[in-house]
């Protein structure tokens, strides 16, 4: 990414960077009003400049003028399937076919069987006391907590914890740290020279709380990195996460807010929603709670997905495709109030989420177990133990404990 | 992701050719379609379609499809339309050509369709003439082939042609009107 787009001080240089993007790229809508006739005098400029610039526009140009006058593709003719598939087959090379766990090499037909997975309920009476749960096997491990590491500017840091308050100057912010969270006060953009950057480095096993200087809130989850200026200076106000956390944007129409996240950006005007973006996951989710949000990649910046309130984008690393579809947005919210809530969920996903706010290690002795689903909501601030034997009640699944290591059989 | 997505996935991951090559067949010439109208280019097409093919082979264990396999191969193609337009310094902010590939199409499912721009199609379906837009409902929004919704509406099957050509030439007109605008705006 480069916030030196959004953050850099010399002015002059940026304008000319935008000035020569603008002249080279043009929309397409510019190209089909030429063709309809429907050009400014200004856009007839640019149109002719996209056009001069390279002789392969204007082969498209020509391509796109025959599309609209015939209906259709120029040099159309008949597809030739059958040896398509002859030219890409010599590509596909062969894979090594890894050895597979008895039960998945069963025919299709079974296989669906199987794959029609055993769905189990769990209740959670809140009102049993937990006292009882407490079997004597070993060391409790207890929920997460607040802690955090906050990193200045020239890379020194200092450990956050419930308990440690302290209120200070650091990087030309007023930076008070109480409780579990963590605000910047005080901060004009006006009076900031140069811009500063605060990272704030949440382990395993904790949470905390933050609020920036333009009082937008963000409630960060286990094992999750963000990073932010002191102070919002400039036209956008960007911030990069790595992990997963809940904003609650300040509304600034004139100055977007921006969370860039692995190659995904989430630009909102004010908002409220959740993103997910661990490391050892395929796929970025944005769930958006309240408001309107835009999300696109920092590689395709055209492409947008526009969300609104009840739908989640999915984009997957690799491709760096976005899609969009209806959820459930308390199953991606609840942590932040303080649930685990998982609805028809596997077990491998539900373990990820439980070993990050745990700091426990798991480890499957049965390949078929990570696909067992869960529907049921516990609260996070219970110790471990209680999370596991409400899901060994459910008699699918056994934990064997060692230290910080869970086994699963 | 369906069950039998799924188990069809899970083939390829393992290096099935057989199911591979079924999938091809059953994919390729809409995919070909659908980004011949992104680019106006047949012959690029196909070349983006197969390479996307051998790519997705490449990567596939790696690859988690959450929707469907249809909608990701959607998704992608459509990305590396938008890639080759970018080549020619064309981009497409107000999504006249995604419309467009959508309109031309004659495989659609309204599940890769983004929100927004269903939304003005819905709008744009609901001023055409009742026919026209029962025919082209249909088409796009219950995915139908020509000669099902002939039967279906008890009508020949080259007025169903027809009605679908003269409903994409109006809601053209009438999406890009209300793109035109935005743009504006």
């Amino acid at each position: 990414m480069s916030p030196s787009r959004v953050f850099c001080c010399h002015k002059g240089e940026i304008t000319n960077v935008f000035m020569t993007e603008m002249q080279n790229n043009i929309d397409f809508i510019i190209i089909w009003k030429k063709i309809n006739d429907k050009l400014s005098v200004r856009q007839e400029k640019e149109f002719n400049q996209w056009l001069k610039a390279d002789y392969s526009h204007q082969v498209f140009f020509e391509k796109v003028l025959h599309y609209y006058k015939t209906g259709e593709v120029k040099n159309a003719r008949d597809h030739d399937f059958i040896n398509a598939w002859k030219s890409i087959e010599p590509h596909l090379k062969d894979q090594k076919i890894r050895r597979m766990p008895d039960w998945i090499k069963i025919s299709a037909s079974v296989a669906a069987t199987v794959l029609i997975m055993l769905s189990v309920y769990l209740f959670v009476d809140t009102t049993t006391e937990s006292e009882n749960v407490t079997t004597a096997r070993e060391m409790i491990i207890p929920p997460g907590s607040s802690k955090a590491r906050l990193i200045f500017d020239d890379g020194e840091s200092v450990d956050l914890a419930e308990g440690r308050d302290f209120h200070g100057e650091v990087d030309g912010a007023q930076i008070l740290n109480k409780g579990n969270q963590i605000s910047y006060v005080g901060t004009k953009a006006t009076e900031v020279a140069e811009v500063k950057y605060n990272t704030l480095e949440i382990p395993r096993g904790a949470e905390y709380f933050v609020i920036l200087s333009d009082s937008t809130k963000v409630w960060l989850n286990s094992d999750s990195r963000l990073r932010y200026p002191t102070a919002f200076v400039g036209d956008v106000r960007q911030v990069e996460l790595e992990g997963e956390a809940y904003f609650e944007v300040t509304k600034n129409t004139a100055m977007p807010f921006q969370v860039v996240s692995q190659g995904q950006v989430v630009e909102v005007l004010g908002t409220e929603f959740n993103l997910s973006s661990y490391n050892n996951d395929d796929l970025i989710y944005t769930t958006l709670v309240e408001g309107q949000v835009k999300v696109y990649t920092e590689d395709n910046p055209e492409l947008t997905q526009t969300l609104v309130p009840g739908y989640q984008t999915y984009m997957y690393k690799e491709s760096g495709d976005i899609s969009v579809r209806k959820v459930d947005v308390n199953e991606y919210v609840a942590w932040k109030e303080g649930v685990f809530y998982f609805k028809n969920e596997n077990l491998e996903n539900m373990m990820h989420t439980i070993s990050r706010w745990y700091d426990i290690d798991v480890i499957f002795e049965q390949e078929r177990k990570r696909s067992l689903k869960f529907t049921g909501e516990i609260k996070r601030y219970e110790n471990l133990e209680r999370m596991l034997q409400l899901l060994e009640e459910t008699q699918e699944v056994n934990f064997t404990k060692e230290g910080k290591e869970i086994r699963i059989n | 992701m369906r069950v039998e997505d799924k188990i069809l996935f899970n083939e390829i991951k393992k290096g099935n050719k057989v199911v591979y090559e079924s999938l091809f067949h059953e994919y390729y010439e809409s995919l070909v379609h659908y980004a011949e109208k992104f680019i106006f280019d047949q012959a690029e097409a196909e070349d983006l379609v197969q390479e996307l093919f051998i790519d997705i082979w490449d990567k596939s264990r790696k690859i988690d499809i959450a929707t469907s396999i249809k909608s990701y191969f959607y998704q992608a193609i459509r990305n590396r339309c938008l890639n080759h337009l970018k080549s020619l310094k064309v981009k497409d902010k107000h999504h006249v050509l995604y419309i467009e590939a959508i309109l031309g199409s004659d495989d659609e499912e309204v599940e890769f369709i983004d929100l927004d721009i269903l939304n003005k199609i819905e709008k744009s379906i609901d001023e055409l003439p009742p026919q026209m837009a029962r025919v082209f409902r249909l088409k796009l929004l219950d995915g139908m082939k020509q000669d099902e919704i002939a039967s279906e509406l008890d009508i020949s099957v080259n007025s169903v042609k027809t009605q679908l050509k003269r409903a994409r030439v109006k809601l053209r007109k009438a999406l890009l009107q209300k793109t035109n605008l935005l743009f504006i705006l």
